[in-house]
């Protein structure tokens, strides 16, 4: 039994140190909720303790991936109740929670796709960048409607999943252009819309998003082309009102060079700096798409104070990750 | 008279691009006029003059759309036409052809050198520069004004698909500059940290709007956007005389397996891959542009044209190089 919690724990860190960085954060949640089911459905009260681990790991991997954040930080306030009852089936009810949390992503990401395909109009041509999960379900709403569209994509680096998403796109017969990061501004005349996804929303309706997506902000705001942000209000961050700032993600050259080119260019005192997010003026952006409707970026306070009351109560996830340690232990114990 | 072989040699390798590059291409063709100017055995002037004509021609239909070529042929040519009153033999209108065939060489091979002298003079102790691609006017300016002692760090864009900021990174690391790779897609996010873009020009058009390497554009706005000032390196020859006429830069769009690979394409085969080569960046978000002949504000690019190449724009309209008649005028 202990053997089997390990290896899938082994597992999930292992794809998890190899896509962590790369999906989006959609994908990389939808991931972690069905590896947390698998241990805990699997393994039981055993695998408590290694669910808390990789959750911890998750978050820390993407540490600007609010989506991520809320979940967990969900997830723990109402497992941390479950076991505090420490009652026969309380392991089970963590195992709905994790259902119900999946449950919540799904349809929150068919509600948002549903409402952003309206403002999809036939014979549009979009560009967007990176891999969104949730521009992705819009644009396959769109075209179940329908709707004639052409989508224009850079190829993303530094790494590249805007190749994953032309992939992607292609499969459902959309007329894809893909080209290099550089050439955004070349192609921007002939683009009517901006499609982008989000990593975070902060306070002041800024969006945290994979590098690139500001620039391109810029690009179709010189050029006057609506920029559309699609993002659940799961991604809007609470911390940012008290004055938190989101950390500026950078990953290894690993991921845009060879390893020889790499070692060819540090021998010559070369250095890399590779950015994994950038973050756009809300001057910038035209409206957000969520699940609960469409918003201008300046309104985002309103939906946090509906959701985390106002000012914003929120759960410190390292508290809360603690806490969770201190039952589970007790739960064992029993 | 007959061409001489030699010249029609040139003229054949600048136009199956054995001979290549900008610089290269003007300074062949200069080189040309001069061998086409010696080899001349007649004793006519109108006659000599129709030759030389005839041989500007030629090596103008070589490359129809080149920059510099069109460049190096009328700052000879223009010069012969300016004199042609005052001259009243063979011997002097060659040597006016001449010594202005190796004038031009001899100062576009020194343009780099004097772009570096002039533009170092704009970098201040303790900047920070953005440079895109792998242009030698822009790598000048940066070298020489480290060489000057001046502390600075460099950002270098990768540069896809054919990453010539790989070059870049190698040449200025060799000479003890401090630079840092970024991917190009981060150039807006690392424009806080930069006090001025340097970039080089593949072409200068009329209204001073800068062709370079695709993504230049781009981040010309965002240093725009930023405040930061924007200087182009580019030697005079690469001011292009037919925009004066309204031509329209050709955007050269170039193979797309320079960007994915070819089992890439065949495998999807529904995914249009775009390449093109250059963008055009508007006067706007330009703040000079350093020439060897000095710093001009892009706008002025006009300037260059008629003072250094002697272009007048029925010249282009007849697409030949300059007429008696309006040669006379222009000084």
């Amino acid at each position: 039994m202990r053997d089997h919690v390990e290896e899938l724990f082994s597992n999930a860190i292992k794809e998890l140190n190899e896509k962590g960085k790369i999906l989006s954060s959609t994908s990389l949640a939808l991931i972690m909720l069905s590896r947390a089911e698998e241990l805990v459905s699997r393994a039981g009260v055993n695998s408590l303790w290694y669910l808390a681990e990789y959750l911890d790991r998750v978050t820390k991997v993407r540490s600007s991936a609010i989506l991520l954040h809320n979940i967990v930080r969900e997830f723990l306030k109402r497992s941390n109740y479950y076991l505090e009852e420490a009652k026969e089936g309380s392991v089970d009810k963590v195992v709905q929670e994790i259902v119900k949390l999946r449950r919540k992503v799904i349809n929150s990401l068919q509600a948002l796709s549903a409402i952003a395909s309206k403002r999809i109009e036939n014979g549009d041509v979009i560009m967007t960048h990176g891999y969104s999960t949730s521009v992705f379900m819009t644009l396959k709403a769109a075209i179940k409607e329908g709707k004639d569209i052409k989508v224009y994509i850079s190829e993303s680096r530094p790494f590249s999943n805007g190749i994953t998403m032309a992939e992607n796109l292609e499969k459902l017969g959309i007329e894809v252009t893909l080209f290099v990061d550089s050439a955004m501004r070349y192609f921007m005349k002939g683009v009517n819309k901006v499609l982008l996804g989000a990593e975070a929303v902060t306070a002041n309706g800024a969006v945290v998003g994979k590098v690139g997506s500001s620039l391109l902000s810029l690009v179709a705001h010189e050029a006057r082309v609506r920029v559309l942000i699609i993002s659940s209000i799961m991604k809007f961050s609470p911390e940012t009102f008290f004055g938190e700032l989101i950390e500026e993600e950078r990953t290894t050259p690993n991921v845009m060079f060879s390893r020889s080119t790499i070692a060819e260019l540090r021998k010559l005192g070369v250095k890399f700096y590779v950015p994994v997010l950038d973050f756009t003026p809300p001057e910038y952006i035209d409206l957000i798409v969520t699940e609960r409707g469409i918003i201008a970026p300046q309104a985002v306070p309103f939906v946090v104070q509906e959701l985390y009351g106002w000012p914003p109560e929120i759960f410190d996830v390292n508290e809360l990750l603690r806490e969770f340690k201190l039952k589970v232990k007790e739960v064992v114990m029993k | 008279m007959n061409i001489p072989k030699e010249v029609l040699e040139i003229a054949e390798n600048i136009k199956n691009m054995k001979i290549r590059g900008a610089g290269r291409i003007a300074r062949s063709a200069a080189n040309a006029l001069k061998i086409a100017s010696e080899k001349y055995s007649g004793n006519a002037l109108e006659e000599y003059i129709s030759y030389i004509k005839a041989v500007a021609n030629i090596l103008l239909n070589t490359r129809p759309t080149a920059v510099s070529l069109p460049n190096a042929i009328n700052f000879v040519i223009s010069r012969l036409m300016r004199k042609k009153n005052y001259i009243s033999s063979v011997e002097e209108a060659r040597s006016v052809v001449e010594s202005a065939a190796s004038e031009f060489i001899t100062r576009s091979k020194e343009a780099l050198k004097l772009i570096g002298a002039i533009g170092a003079r704009r970098i201040e102790n303790n900047d920070t520069i953005l440079t895109h691609c792998n242009s030698s006017a822009a790598l000048s300016v940066i070298i020489k004004a480290y060489e000057e002692g001046k502390d600075i760090r460099v950002f270098a864009t990768e540069t896809r698909p054919k990453f010539q900021g790989i070059i870049t990174a190698k040449t200025l690391a060799s000479k003890g500059i401090d630079v840092t790779l970024i991917p190009d897609s981060a150039v807006r996010l690392i424009m806080k940290k930069v006090d001025k873009v340097i970039v080089g020009a593949d072409a200068v058009a009329a209204n001073g709007a800068v062709v370079n390497k695709i993504g230049t554009s781009q981040i010309a706005l965002a240093a725009h956007e930023a405040r930061v000032r924007v200087f182009v390196a580019a030697e005079t020859y690469k001011f292009s005389p037919a925009t004066v006429t309204g031509e329209l830069v050709v955007i050269e769009e170039r193979e797309p397996n320079e960007v994915v690979s070819k089992t890439f394409l065949e495998e999807h085969p529904k995914i249009k891959v775009r390449n093109p080569a250059f963008d055009v960046t508007p006067a706007d978000y330009i703040d000079a542009i350093i020439t060897e002949k000095g710093i001009i504000p892009p706008q002025a690019a006009i300037l260059i044209l008629k003072e250094e190449y002697g272009w007048v724009i029925s010249d282009y309209l007849l697409k030949i190089s300059p007429s008696e008649e309006e040669g006379e005028t222009t000084k």
